[in-house]
């Protein structure tokens, strides 16, 4: 009898341990309550807010919710390429690229019926500058505000900076109803990033005179925006958007799929796999920002025989693109140089089909005096970039390593363990992957050699000097044709010598139910919620 | 002798037969396994089992089937290691602490329990954690927290052993201290060690695959078991990634825990019945 027993307890564990695997989590997902005839959108995402400060946030996800809700001077349409005027209705840039003068709309009102003057800017970019956020960086270059009169402000700069403009487009600079944060704790004070009381309140409420306001927001649950019944421009579709925080993307498909939700936001490739053929749903396919690469180090103390340009210009020959793509899902695609397809003056991507030689890679590796190959460490995180798992690239590498002689052993980490190292630049060969700061190709000039990025692989100024002198220049080139130049000449010898071997622009994959419109991918906004309508 | 304990004893012999297969995969794995547990195609990944690839592909083309039976060697290995060098560190600190008795006893007891005290599963991902994952690494973080068991039992032999007539005139004929306890009391004291070690076998293959699934074994590519469930955690959509690994791990596991249940209910006096 025992005996039995124990065979039926080990048989029942075992169906138990099926029917769990198998069953899937079921979400409480509601249906969205149309009764009253409220229009309703329901998104889903995997968020990552902290505050909805907007002198504080700094999360990728932040513009999504914020972007509604403040207005900003200069503002996002269609694509990255060059920012429009936002709440102003015109700008102008002093010859010597220093003064940046705007005028605002006139008769623009505040959620909470206040009106918007330039003071209100001047006072909430002065926060900012103050409150010392993750986002205050974006702020460093100006020297000083002013507001000759209620429509117009004036920024003063320290130094040319042709990112400036776009720089704008942050919440760091979204116009804040001054009267109203004050009178719920927030200063714009040299001091505020101690004396500023507003951030808790600003999580649940807010002050801006975007189409939405900030109507509830449950950490880890929903933030629920409602129209702002003051709003100056065109007024959205929707009366309500609800952003609900679901991680799981399994569960955002079936919430998708049963209509409980209008756009489930973070599929992978094999996700969107299963519901290619489904009705009523309509995939979208986006060039994400995000870039995965190779660093490898040009300090011979920490690369070994990898800190050889000959072998690092091999393996970026050895390795094939073509299955990397494969991995990381389709639209994904290989740039030359660490500068995203989307930014201004990025050269096209490479070929997968023709990047790879082998032949010439052994050359370089024989030119290098390494024509046995040699055995070194690849560092991993063990995280997924936009749905891509890095260890699993980082099999495919170590295989392709291999063609050349190149024998790698894999080193898997955590990311809070493997940050370290990597920014103290004492990777030998590393796998990482970026998203830009700012959405101007300046965020990328950190690759350079002398700065911060390329200082992780100790890529110094003095390594390629003339690469440096074009990173400045571009930089500040306010003169839109002389600075794709610069970008395109700074691609150009990165393809020949870098420290970098940009391997993937990943591809990003989300689904709508389809009578949801204006749902296309901008990078910064993710999507922009002030556009999105129903068919 | 063995076929009639096996007749008479239906888990047993399931127990015996499960592991002695993988036994024998594990010793013939690259003779059986049908393409090399590395090589990539990515032209065919994510394939159902078939004909070609009887377990299907992985998220990077490898055969599954290929990978599992290697992996049979890393979780015995990982197994026998384990018990082996938690036994022999238990037995040693055990004994001593239990032939010195006293104050020594105290102490060195309090420190196993100390060991004890910690949630074993917990500790040891600290250590491999702290250590940086490898294989090494995982082996010794769970040697940690396995020896105190030993250490208890042998201790606990010991001191029954040591009042025996036999060590008593081993002493009186001016036997060194190290020879009573290598050449008396050892030997005699060992037995009850060996059988939890046999049945521990199939635990300490459950932590070793809990472990590298949770990212703390070898590092990719090896193909770990544990490691394997976790990729089809990763790859959800394809059932046959994780479920062989999984289903692996599952046989090994009960048919080690078949053997050593039947063992102790063959030695604990009190559950004695024919095997």
């Amino acid at each position: 009898m025992r005996k039995n027993l124990r065979v039926l307890v080990a048989l029942l564990t075992c169906v138990l341990l099926f029917v769990v695997g198998c069953g899937g989590s079921k979400d409480a997902a509601t249906k969205p309550e149309a009764s009253d005839g409220t229009k309703q959108l329901i998104m889903a995402l995997d968020p990552d807010y902290e505050t909805f400060d907007p002198g504080l946030a700094y999360e990728v996800y932040a513009l999504l919710v914020l972007h509604p809700v403040y207005d900003t001077l200069m503002q996002f349409e269609d694509n990255l390429d060059a920012p429009i005027d936002g709440i102003a209705e015109s700008h102008e840039v002093s010859k010597d690229g220093l003064t940046y003068t705007f005028k605002l709309h006139k008769g623009v009102k505040f959620a909470s019926g206040n009106p918007l003057s330039s003071q209100d800017v001047k006072w909430s970019v002065e926060r900012s500058i103050n409150l010392k956020g993750n986002g205050a960086f974006l702020t460093d270059g100006i020297k000083s505000i002013e507001t000759p009169d209620p429509d117009t402000v004036v920024f003063n700069l320290k130094e040319q900076d042709a990112s400036f403009l776009t720089k704008l487009t942050y919440n760091a600079f979204g116009v804040i109803d001054s009267k109203l944060a004050m009178e719920n704790g927030a200063t714009n004070a040299p001091d505020a990033s101690t004396s500023d009381k507003a951030k808790l309140w600003f999580d649940t409420h807010s002050a801006g005179s975007g189409p939405y306001v900030i109507e509830s927001y449950t950490p880890k649950v929903e933030v629920v925006l409602a129209r702002n019944k003051n709003y100056w421009g065109e007024a959205p579709y929707y009366d309500k958007v609800v952003l609900k925080a679901i991680s799981d993307p399994g569960t955002q498909l079936m919430m998708l799929e049963k209509g409980d939700i209008d756009i489930a936001f973070n599929l992978g490739p094999e996700h969107v796999k299963q519901i290619q053929d489904k009705p009523g749903i309509e995939i979208k396919k986006a060039q994400s920002m995000t870039l995965t690469f190779l660093l490898m180090n040009r300090d011979p103390k920490i690369g070994g025989p990898i800190a050889n340009p000959d072998v690092q210009k091999a393996i970026r020959l050895a390795l094939d693109y073509q299955g990397m793509q494969t991995i990381a899902g389709e639209g994904s695609i290989t740039p030359v140089a660490p500068f995203q397809v989307g930014f201004l003056g990025t050269l096209p991507p490479r070929d997968p089909k023709t990047a790879q030689d082998i032949e010439k890679a052994k050359e370089l590796m024989k030119k290098a005096g390494y024509e046995k190959g040699f055995k070194t460490t690849l560092e991993v995180a063990t995280l997924a970039v936009e749905g891509m798992d890095l260890p699993t690239l980082a099999q495919k590498i170590q295989n392709d390593l291999l063609q050349i002689g190149i024998e790698t052993e894999i080193k898997t980490s955590d990311i809070m363990v493997a940050l370290d190292p990597y920014r103290k630049g004492t990777q030998a060969l590393s796998l990482w992957y970026w998203g830009p700061d700012y959405p101007d190709p300046n965020t990328q000039l950190a690759f350079l050699p002398g700065n911060p990025v390329g200082l992780r692989a100790n890529w110094t100024a003095a390594m390629n000097p003339k690469l440096v002198e074009l990173g400045k220049k571009a930089a500040v080139e306010v003169d839109k044709a002389a600075r794709v130049k610069n970008l395109e000449d700074i691609q150009k010898i990165m393809d020949e010598d870098s420290a970098f071997d940009v391997l993937l622009q990943h591809a990003r994959h989300y689904a709508t139910r389809d009578n949801i419109k204006g749902t296309d991918y901008i990078d910064l906004y993710k999507i922009n919620l002030k556009n999105v309508s129903a068919k | 002798m063995l076929l009639r304990i096996m007749k008479n004893n239906f888990l047993f012999s399931i127990g015996i037969i499960v592991c002695s297969l993988w036994i024998v995969i594990a010793l013939m794995a690259p003779l059986i396994t049908p393409y090399s547990y590395l090589a990539q195609d990515l032209a065919h990944r994510f394939q159902a089992p078939s004909s070609l690839h009887w377990f299907g592909t992985d998220s990077i083309g490898r055969d599954v089937f290929s990978r599992v039976l290697m992996g049979s060697r890393i979780s015995l290995i990982a197994g026998l290691a384990t018990i082996i060098l938690a036994s022999i560190v238990g037995m040693i600190y055990g004994g001593i602490a239990g032939y010195i008795g006293g104050l020594a006893d105290e102490i060195m007891m309090r420190i196993s329990e100390m060991v004890m005290a910690f949630p074993g599963i917990i500790l040891a991902m600290t250590i491999a954690a702290a250590l940086g994952p490898s294989l090494y690494n995982t082996l010794l973080a769970m040697v940690i927290i396995w020896w105190p068991n030993y250490a208890r039992v042998m201790r606990s032999m010991v001191i029954a052993n040591k009042e025996n007539e036999y060590v008593e005139a081993a002493k009186s004929l001016g036997a060194s201290h190290f020879r009573i306890f290598f050449n008396e009391i050892l030997p005699n004291s060992v037995g009850p060690v060996l059988v939890l070690a046999t049945l521990d076998f199939g635990n300490a293959i459950l932590l070793f695959s809990g472990l590298s699934f949770l990212g703390l074994g070898s590092p990719p590519p090896t193909p770990e078991w544990g490691a394997m469930v976790a990729d089809g955690v990763l790859n959800f959509n394809y059932w046959w990634i994780g479920t062989f690994p999984g289903l692996a791990i599952l046989t090994m596991a009960v048919g080690t825990n078949f053997i050593g249940d039947s063992l102790r209910d063959f030695l604990d006096p009190r559950l004695r019945k024919e095997l």
